[in-house]
C-alpha cells in the first residue's frame, strides 16, 4: 500500500483542481457599455452592462472616465441601477487633459459591494481639436482611498476570456506537465546510453508516448478555447505551429522505433533520436514564438505569463493541477513500460 | 438522429440569448475543454487495453 500513495495523491490533486477551479468565482467587470464615442460637449446617456456585481441603489456606487496618463473625469448623475447593469447621464467635457497620451478612455467603476473595476479603452473621446488643459476642474487627480477595495476573492477578470479564464488550469497545465514528462523521457533515454540496460529503453518510450498524448490533448484543448476566443481553432498563430511541428517530431520517434527489428540497435537509435527530439521542441517552443508576435500572452520578449493573466489565486490551483497531472501521466507510463518489459521477457522466453 | 440532435441544440440556443458555449460567461469552453482531456485518457486507456489483450492471447497459445 505504501508504494501506492503517489498514485492517490495524482487523483486527489487532479480533483483539487476540478472542483476549486470552478468554484471560486470571476472577479466582477465591466463586459459593455452601450455607446463609445465621445463628442465634446454632447450629452448623452450610457448604459453599462456588468459581470458578478450586486449593485443597488442603497450601495455606493462611483463611476469615473480615466484617461491614460490617471486624470480622472467623475460622472455623478447615476440611475436605473440594477444587479448587474446601470446607466449614467454624461456631459462631455469640452477640454482633454492628455497632451501625451492617446485619446482612449477607461471605464472605471467602483462599488462598496463589489470593489473597483476597469474597463480599458472603453471610449475615444473624438475631436478634430482638442483642448489639451489640465488646468480645468472638471479632470481631477485622485487621492488614495477613493477607489473601493476589493471585497471578495476571486480569479481575473479579462474581457475577452470571462470564465474560459479557467482553462489555464486545464489546457496549459497539460503542456506544463507535458515538458516534465518529457524531461522525464530524456533522462531515460541517457541512461540507458550510459548503461544499455534494456528496461530504461521501455521506460523512455513509455514516457515519451504519454508526453505526445499531453501534448495533443493540449493542442486539441487549445483549438476549442481559441474558436471562442480568438474566432477560428486555427489561426497559424507561432505557437500553434511550432507546437504541431515538435509534435510530429515526436510521432517521428514511434515511426523510427517501428521500424527496426533488432531490439539493441532499435533502443540505441531512438534513445538518440529522443535527445535530438527534446533539444528540438525547447527553441519550437520556447524561443521562436518570443521572437515573434504571437496571440498567446507572452510574445515578444515578455515572460510567459504573469501580473493580471495568473495572480496568487489561480496559482493555488494551477501548480497543484500540473503535479497531479504529472504524476497521473506517470502512472500510465509506469503501466506501459511494465507491459513492455513482460512482452520482451515472453519473448525471450519464446526463443 | 440528426434532426433530435438538432432539436436538443435548439433547446440549449433558445434558452440563451448567443450561442451555447458564449452563453454564461462561455463557460461550456471549459467544460468542453475537461471532456476532450477526459476523452483524451480514455482513448489512451483504451489502446493501452488494446495491447495488453493481444499479449494475453499469444501467451495462451
Amino acid at each position: 500500500m505504501k508504494k501506492y500513495w503517489w498514485k492517490f495523491l495524482s487523483l486527489i490533486l487532479i480533483l483539487y483542481s476540478i472542483v476549486f477551479g470552478f468554484l471560486v468565482p470571476l472577479n466582477p467587470g465591466i463586459t459593455s457599455v452601450s455607446n463609445s464615442l465621445l463628442l465634446p460637449g454632447e450629452k448623452m446617456v450610457i448604459d453599462v452592462k456588468t459581470y458578478n456585481t450586486n449593485f443597488s441603489e442603497s450601495i455606493p456606487l462611483k463611476v469615473w472616465l480615466k484617461t491614460s496618463q490617471n486624470y480622472f473625469f467623475p460622472v455623478d448623475s447615476i440611475f436605473s441601477i440594477g444587479d448587474r447593469n446601470f446607466s449614467f447621464f454624461l456631459v462631455i467635457p469640452e477640454n482633454f487633459p492628455d497632451s501625451l497620451g492617446s485619446k482612449f478612455l477607461s471605464l472605471v467603476v467602483s462599488s462598496q459591494e463589489d470593489g473597483t473595476m476597469v474597463l480599458p479603452d472603453a471610449f475615444l473621446f473624438k475631436s478634430e481639436k482638442v483642448l489639451f488643459s489640465s488646468s480645468s476642474s472638471s479632470w481631477v487627480e485622485l487621492k488614495s482611498g477613493e477607489l473601493f477595495p476589493k471585497t471578495r476573492m476571486g480569479i481575473p477578470f479579462r474581457n475577452l476570456l470571462l470564465e474560459t479564464i479557467r482553462n489555464l488550469y486545464f489546457h496549459v497545465s497539460m503542456w506544463f506537465s507535458m515538458i516534465i514528462i518529457l524531461i522525464i523521457a530524456l533522462v531515460y533515454s541517457l541512461k540507458y546510453l550510459k548503461t544499455t540496460n534494456p528496461l530504461y529503453d521501455h521506460k523512455a518510450s513509455a514516457f515519451t508516448l504519454s508526453g505526445l498524448v499531453l501534448g495533443i490533448l493540449g493542442l486539441t484543448t487549445g483549438a476549442l478555447w481559441a474558436n471562442y476566443t480568438w474566432g477560428e481553432p486555427w489561426s497559424g498563430d507561432v505557437k500553434q505551429n511550432m507546437s504541431a511541428v515538435a509534435l510530429l517530431i515526436y510521432a517521428a520517434y514511434f515511426v523510427l522505433r517501428g521500424s527496426f527489428d533488432a531490439p539493441d540497435k532499435k533502443a540505441r537509435v531512438s534513445a538518440s533520436f529522443n535527445i535530438f527530439a527534446f533539444f528540438c521542441l525547447i527553441p519550437l517552443l520556447f524561443v521562436i514564438p518570443r521572437l515573434q508576435s504571437s496571440l498567446h500572452p507572452g510574445s515578444g520578449g515578455n515572460p510567459g505569463f504573469g501580473g493580471e493573466d495568473l495572480d496568487n489565486t489561480m496559482r493555488w490551483v494551477f501548480y497543484p493541477a500540473i503535479i497531479g497531472w504529472v504524476l497521473f501521466f506517470s502512472w500510465i507510463s509506469n503501466i506501459i513500460w511494465r507491459y513492455s518489459r513482460i512482452y520482451h521477457h515472453y519473448l525471450d522466453l519464446e526463443k | 438522429m440528426k434532426m433530435k440532435l438538432n432539436s436538443l441544440l435548439g433547446i440549449f440556443l433558445v434558452a440563451s440569448d448567443q450561442d451555447f458555449f458564449r452563453s454564461t460567461g462561455k463557460i461550456y469552453v471549459v467544460v468542453g475543454v475537461l471532456s476532450i482531456i477526459f476523452l483524451g485518457i480514455g482513448i489512451y486507456l483504451f489502446f493501452i487495453d488494446r495491447k495488453i489483450s493481444k499479449l494475453e492471447k499469444t501467451v495462451q497459445k
